[in-house]
C-alpha cells in the first residue's frame, strides 16, 4: 500500500512553524515570570527549564525548514553539511531539559530551605518590629505622662527620664547623680531613703521642692528590677506646685471668711449695744433743756459710740457683711474725684499719679465703698513712706481667662475693671503679705492702727465679687491689683434717698418688734412722746398675735431682721397679708443682704445699727412720704 | 545518531522524574495541571521520535517512492512501517506540549505562590 507524503511535509512546515513561534513565546512568558520575582528559585527554575525546551523545539523547527528550503532550492548538500550541527543542538538541548528535570529536586530542597530561611528571617523581623512597637509605645506612655519617671541605681546615678523629667530640668543627662540633677549638691541628699528603700522592698511617698524651679513635687518612690537584673528605685513625681497654692489660697480663704464670721457676729452685738447707748444719749438731749449741764456729757457719750459704731462699721465691712447701696458706676469718674482730696492727704513729700487707663470703667459697686477701698490703700501707702516717695493710681480693662481663673482660688473668668494701687515704699515680707488681709493685723506703733484698714478693703472686694493681688517686696514698694466684674450697662446717676433727722409728730400706728428689749424700748420712748402709737413685740409670732387683736389699723412695722423663729422679711410678708396697708422700716446690726428685700436700701426703708432715734425719725417720715 | 538517541533516553528520563514528582508532590494550584500535561505529552512525543528513529533504520529506500529527487509517496509494507508513518508525524504532538508549557506559564505569572 502506498500512501501519499505531503501529508508528512506538510504536518511538518506547519507544526515546526507554530511549536517555532510558541516556543518563543513561552521563553519570553518563563522570562516575565522570573522577572516578576526576581528573587523566587523557582521561577528562575521554570525559565531555565523552558529554556532549555524552548532551544530545543526552536532548534529543531528551524532545522526541519531550513531542510525543506534547501530542498526546494537544490541545495541538498548544504543541509548535509549542517545537520550534524543541528543534531547536535537537539541533542545537547536534551542533555539540559534532563539536567534541569533532574535538579528539579535538588531545587525544591534549596526552594524549602530558603522558604524556611526567609519564615525564620519574617519571624524575626516580625519579633524585632513588635519589640520596637512595643518599646515605641512604652515609650509614648511614659513621654505622654505628666509625671516626671526616673530611675536612680545603687549608684545613685539616672538610668532612665521621661520626657517630662527632660522639659523639667534640661540640663539632665543619663549618669548624672540624681543628687546633683535635681538638687544641685554634691553628696547625697539628707532625707534619701535610697537604701531603706531598696533592702525594705517598700515604697515610700515624699514631698520635696526643686528650688532652682521654684516648684514642689510629691515623689512615689518604690524598689524595682532593672532590665540588667540589678535593684533600682524608680521615681514617680507629681508637680503639685499648683495644688499646693490653690490649698494655700482656700486655706486662707477659710481662714478670711471664719474671721470674718467672727468680725460679724461681734459687730452685731456691739451694735445692738451701741444702739442703747447712742439711742438713749440722743434721746435724753431731746428731752433735756439747752443749757442743762449734762448735755455736754452726753455728747461725749454719744461721740465714744460714734467711733465704736465705726469700728464696726469696718468689722461688717470685713465679714461682707455690710449692705451695700450697689448700682453702676463709673471707676475713672471715682478715681478722678478722689484725686484731689487724695493729694491733701497723703501729703506735700509724696506725688500721686493717677492713670486712667479703663475704656470700659463700669463696675456695679456701692460707690462709698469703692472710694473707701482707695481712701484706705491710700492711707496704706502713705505710711509706708515715710520719707516721701510716689503714689500711683491706674485704672485699666482686663480679661481672666479659664487658665487663670482655674488657678486662683474664687475667681472666676471673664472681664474686669483693673484698679491698681502702688507706692515705691518700704514693700512688705513675705510673712506680713500673707497677713495684712487680716482684721488688727498692723505694723504700726500701738495707737497709730487699727488693723481694720487692709481687712475692710478685702471684705469691701468679696462682696462687690472682685478680688485683690498685692504683691511686694521689701524696699521695691507694694502694687495692689484690683479686679472688679466689668459691667456693660450705663451709668446710674440716681441719688440715694436722703433723710433729714426732723423731730416729727405723729399720730400714726407703729408697731416695734426686736428680740433686744433696750432697742425696743428705745424706740418706743422715741415715737410715744411724739403722739405715735407705739406697740412693741419680741418676736414674729408674737407681733403676729397683737396685730391680729388690733382693731385699728398698723401704719408701720418697724422689724428687726435677724429674730429667733421668724427673721423680719417673713413677719413683714405675713402682717402686710393681714394689713396691706402696713409700711416697714427694716433694722440690723448684722445685716446679710441675701436676707433683705429687694430695693429695701435703695427706697430707704433700712436702717442700719445702731439706731439713732433721729436716723428713726427721718425713716419714718420718708416712709410716710412727708418726711 | 547514537549520541541523539541517548539525548533522547536523558530526555524521557528527565520528564518521567519530573512526572513522578509532579504526583509525590502533588502539584496544585494555577498552572500545574498544564504543566502535567505538556510533560505527558512532551513524554509522548519523546517516545514516538525515538521509535521513528529506530524503526527508519529498518526502511527500505525502495519504500520512498521519489519523483525529481523527491519523496512523494510511501510504500506500507508493515506494521513497522505504519508506525513510522505516524512516528514523522509527531509535530502534532510536539504541538500540543508546546502549547501546554506556553499555558502553564501564563498561569503562573501573576500568581502569588506555587506548590511544588
Amino acid at each position: 500500500m502506498t500512501i501519499p507524503w505531503w501529508p508528512v511535509v506538510f504536518v511538518d512546515i506547519a507544526g515546526s512553524l507554530a511549536v517555532l513561534f510558541i516556543s518563543a513565546a513561552s521563553i519570553l512568558a518563563a522570562r516575565n515570570l522570573s522577572a516578576e520575582k526576581p528573587g523566587d528559585a523557582f521561577r528562575h527554575y521554570v525559565f531555565m527549564l523552558t529554556l532549555a525546551i524552548g532551544a530545543f523545539a526552536i532548534s529543531r523547527s528551524l532545522s526541519h525548514l531550513l531542510h525543506y528550503a534547501l530542498d526546494w532550492v537544490g541545495m541538498k548538500s548544504i543541509w548535509k553539511m549542517l545537520s550534524p550541527f543541528t543534531g547536535a543542538v537537539n541533542s545537547a538541548s536534551f542533555i539540559a531539559v534532563f539536567a534541569f528535570s533532574i535538579y528539579f529536586d535538588r531545587l525544591l530542597r534549596v526552594k524549602l530551605a530558603a522558604d524556611k530561611t526567609e519564615l525564620e528571617l519574617a519571624t524575626t523581623r516580625a519579633t524585632a518590629e513588635a519589640a520596637r512597637q512595643n518599646e515605641m509605645r512604652l515609650h509614648a506612655i511614659l513621654d505622654g505622662m505628666e509625671d516626671a519617671i526616673y530611675v536612680i541605681d545603687d549608684n545613685f546615678r539616672l538610668k532612665f527620664y521621661n520626657r517630662k523629667m527632660k522639659t523639667l530640668l534640661p540640663n539632665v543627662e543619663a549618669g548624672d547623680y540624681c543628687f546633683s540633677a535635681l538638687k544641685n549638691l554634691d553628696s547625697r541628699c539628707e532625707a534619701c531613703r535610697h537604701a531603706d528603700i531598696l533592702e525594705n522592698n517598700r515604697a515610700v511617698s515624699r514631698e520635696f521642692t526643686i528650688a532652682s524651679l521654684s516648684r514642689s513635687f510629691n515623689v512615689i518612690e518604690m524598689p524595682m528590677e532593672w532590665i540588667d537584673g540589678g535593684r533600682v528605685r524608680l521615681n514617680v513625681a507629681r508637680d503639685i506646685t499648683d495644688q499646693k497654692k490653690l490649698e494655700e489660697q482656700l486655706r486662707q480663704a477659710q481662714k478670711m471668711e471664719s474671721i470674718g464670721r467672727l468680725a460679724g457676729g461681734v459687730a452685731h452685738d456691739f451694735n445692738n449695744v451701741l444702739s442703747g447707748i447712742m439711742g438713749y444719749g440722743e434721746l435724753a438731749l431731746m428731752r433735756l433743756p439747752e443749757n442743762h449741764p449734762a448735755r455736754k456729757d452726753i455728747r461725749m457719750v454719744i461721740e465714744a459710740g460714734e467711733k465704736a459704731a465705726g469700728l464696726t462699721r469696718q468689722l461688717l465691712a470685713f465679714s461682707r457683711k455690710q449692705v451695700l447701696e450697689m448700682k453702676i458706676i463709673d471707676i475713672n469718674a471715682a478715681v478722678d474725684r478722689m484725686s484731689t482730696m487724695l493729694s491733701r492727704m497723703i501729703g506735700e513729700d509724696i506725688s500721686l499719679e493717677v492713670a486712667i487707663g479703663s475704656v470700659e470703667p463700669r463696675i456695679r459697686a456701692d460707690a462709698g465703698q469703692v472710694e473707701q477701698v482707695v481712701m484706705n490703700l491710700a492711707v496704706n501707702a502713705r505710711d509706708a513712706m515715710p520719707n516721701g516717695g510716689r503714689l500711683r493710681i491706674e485704672t485699666a480693662d482686663a480679661e481672666i481667662d479659664a487658665l487663670y481663673a482655674d488657678r486662683e482660688e474664687g475667681v472666676q473668668p471673664g472681664r474686669y475693671v483693673l484698679l491698681t494701687i502702688s507706692d515705691n515704699g518700704e514693700g512688705m515680707t513675705q510673712d506680713v503679705r500673707e497677713k495684712i488681709f487680716e482684721p488688727f493685723f498692723t505694723t504700726k506703733e500701738v495707737g497709730k492702727g487699727t488693723g481694720l484698714g487692709l481687712a475692710t478693703v478685702y471684705g469691701i472686694i468679696k462682696q462687690h465679687h472682685g478680688h485683690i493681688h498685692v504683691y511686694s517686696e521689701p524696699g521695691h514698694g507694694t502694687t495692689f491689683k484690683i479686679y472688679f466684674p466689668a459691667e456693660l450697662e450705663a451709668v446710674d446717676e440716681t441719688s440715694p434717698a436722703r433723710e433729714t433727722a426732723i423731730a416729727r409728730r405723729g399720730s400714726e400706728t407703729v408697731l416695734v418688734v426686736d428680740d433686744a428689749q433696750p432697742i425696743r424700748r428705745l424706740i418706743v420712748e422715741t415715737l410715744a412722746p411724739l403722739g405715735y402709737r407705739v406697740f412693741d413685740a419680741s418676736g414674729g409670732a408674737e407681733a403676729l398675735r397683737l396685730a391680729a387683736g388690733l382693731k385699728d389699723r398698723i401704719d408701720i412695722l418697724v422689724t428687726d431682721m435677724i429674730m429667733p423663729g421668724m427673721n423680719g422679711r417673713q413677719l413683714s410678708e405675713q402682717l402686710c397679708s393681714l394689713h396691706p396697708e402696713t409700711k416697714t422700716i427694716f433694722m440690723s446690726g448684722y445685716a446679710d443682704p441675701s436676707i433683705i428685700p429687694d430695693g429695701a436700701v435703695e427706697n430707704g426703708s433700712f436702717i442700719q445699727k445702731p439706731v439713732m432715734p433721729s436716723t428713726l425719725l427721718a425713716k419714718i417720715g420718708h416712709v410716710l412720704g412727708n418726711g | 545518531m547514537i549520541t541523539h538517541e541517548v539525548g533522547h533516553i536523558l530526555f524521557i528520563i528527565g520528564v518521567v522524574y519530573l512526572l513522578i514528582r509532579s504526583r509525590s508532590r502533588r502539584w496544585i494550584g494555577p498552572g500545574w495541571k498544564e504543566f502535567k500535561l505538556f510533560l505527558w505529552f512532551v513524554l509522548a512525543w519523546n517516545a514516538v521520535a525515538f521509535a521513528g528513529h529506530w524503526i527508519e533504520l529498518y526502511i527500505p529506500k525502495e519504500q520512498f517512492i521519489k519523483s525529481n529527487g523527491e519523496t512523494t509517496a510511501f510504500v506500507i509494507a508493515g506494521f513497522g512501517d505504519i508506525v513510522y508513518y505516524v512516528s514523522i508525524l509527531d509535530h502534532l504532538v510536539l504541538l500540543p506540549a508546546s502549547i501546554f508549557l506556553l499555558l502553564a506559564l501564563r498561569r503562573w505569572k501573576g500568581a502569588e505562590g506555587h506548590s511544588a
